[in-house]
């Protein structure tokens, strides 16, 4: 059995992406290259930064006229409205325009104020409509489906693992250890096992420049010392579950109703399962 | 100039030492060797290693046009034979020191860029330049391996825009240096 780990810095963080196979070298690193090509072609799709993606296209014009979309923002939003209606809004990618008002996303659109929410998303027929104008910001759930879609071009492997800065998907994960980073004892982990194919961590700790995470029913930055790690059968629905995991605590039947479960780390690092746990 | 092996495993044994005694929290991973880094940048291209050490004049027009800091005259190079770059490089963050390896086109362009060892280091700042020295002119195929258990590592996300900041310098080290080699 032959192994290759390979890290590369992308989306602005780290990607890693390993493979072990009965094969050579070159046959690994071919797979590989697969997995990055995927990540960054969901990426270029659904950056927020990039002004010729997909998601700034319908951005731009999507509340003028129906947008039709690829396979893959199709199934991106649909995830994501599917999980606005199920937590009434917690969850709602609609507050790019707050993260421009904040500053952490460009305004090259140079959009004014806008007051819609999720509930002016209407998708239908591969094809959505912006009741008001929007901003849409994909952020960690289009990083959690690339990792998603990454790890499924590794199917050929015995084993594989994709990590995109946090967001982490892999095939033997019922033997895999994770360690969450502690949020403020910087460099150090807390390792806990793998209790379901991905996991993804949301946090505010490393973002010296403030919270970059908005509440969407406030529509105000939130700023808390824990960090929120979310298990769960896909990475797309894990890293969106962080959101709702943090914003409220009380969310561990909803998890469980999408074979997911929370763990938080506190400032003490101590380690606090989710309600629907104990 | 290659380190000789059992030098380079002694100097490692020392650093690991100096690891241990101190209250270091640190944590490694390695990736590729050099060897499967050149595979995976340059597939089987030949290539040649090129002694390069940097005069001060080129350091200093190197940090003016990248306005990135040279900590090291030394270059790890290998010329391609279509006339491309394979560089073997260390970036030292705020609390991290990584060493990477580039290809650059006959052009001077970023061809690719991998990850061959991520350190993460606080509380304890790498101010030893012979601590550092010693991961410099590394045997292609060794790695360095300080900790093997630090696997899958889930967290708020890592910048890494001082990658940035070394692949200017290394961009740069081509339009002053390597483009007339």
């Amino acid at each position: 059995m032959n192994t290759l780990n390979r890290c590369r810095p992308l989306l602005g963080t780290f990607v890693e992406v390993s493979v072990s196979a009965e094969a050579s070298d070159k046959e690994l690193i071919e797979l590989s290259n697969k997995a990055f090509d995927e990540v960054n072609r969901i990426h270029h799709a659904m950056s927020f930064h990039d002004e010729a993606s997909e998601l700034s296209s319908l951005n731009k014009t999507a509340h003028l006229k129906p947008h039709k979309l690829s396979h893959d923002m199709w199934v991106v939003l649909s995830q994501a409205y599917e999980l606005s209606a199920l937590t009434e809004g917690l969850f709602d990618v609609s507050v790019g325009q707050e993260l421009v008002a904040q500053g952490a996303l460009p305004n090259h659109l140079a959009r004014q104020h806008s007051t819609g929410t999720w509930k002016d998303i209407v998708l239908e027929e591969g094809s959505v409509f912006f009741k008001k104008p929007l901003l849409l910001d994909l952020g960690g759930i289009a990083k959690g489906y690339a990792v998603d879609c990454a790890l499924a071009k590794l199917s050929s492997a015995v084993s594989a693992l994709v990590n995109a800065g946090g967001d982490l998907a892999c095939t033997q994960w019922q033997t895999t250890p994770v360690s969450i980073r502690h949020p403020l004892a910087k460099g150090t982990g807390i390792s806990l096992p793998m209790s379901a194919p991905a996991v993804a961590t949301s946090g505010c700790y490393f973002q010296e420049a403030g919270s970059v995470m908005i509440d969407p029913l406030t529509r105000t930055p939130i700023e808390r010392k824990e960090s929120v790690s979310v298990f769960a059968p896909t990475c797309m629905l894990a890293d969106a579950l962080t959101k709702v995991a943090y914003l409220d605590k009380h969310r561990g039947a909803l998890l469980k109703q999408l074979n997911a479960h929370a763990v938080s780390i506190d400032e003490q690092g101590h380690v606090i399962m989710g309600e629907a746990d104990k | 100039m290659k380190l000789d092996r059992r030098e380079f495993g002694k100097s490692i044994a020392l650093a690991m030492a100096g690891l241990a005694l101190s209250s270091a929290r640190l944590s490694a991973k390695t990736y590729l060797t050099v060897d499967q880094a050149k595979q995976v940048l340059w597939g089987d291209m030949t290539m040649e290693q090129v002694a390069v050490k940097l005069t001060s004049d080129q350091v200093d027009a190197i940090e003016d046009s990248s306005d990135t800091n040279v900590r090291n005259e030394n270059l790890n190079v290998w010329k391609t034979q279509d006339g491309g770059w394979f560089i073997v490089d260390q970036v030292i963050g705020k609390h991290e020191n990584i060493d990477i390896a580039v290809a650059l086109t006959a052009e001077g362009k970023v061809k690719g860029i991998e990850i061959l060892t991520y350190r993460e280091t606080y509380g304890f700042e790498i101010e030893n330049a012979d601590w550092r020295a010693q991961f410099h002119g590394k045997d292609a195929s060794e790695h360095l391996e300080l900790d093997e258990q630090i696997q899958n590592i889930t967290g708020a996300t890592l910048s890494c825009s001082h990658i940035t900041d070394g692949i200017n310098r290394l961009t740069h080290t081509w339009l002053h240096v390597l483009k007339t080699l």
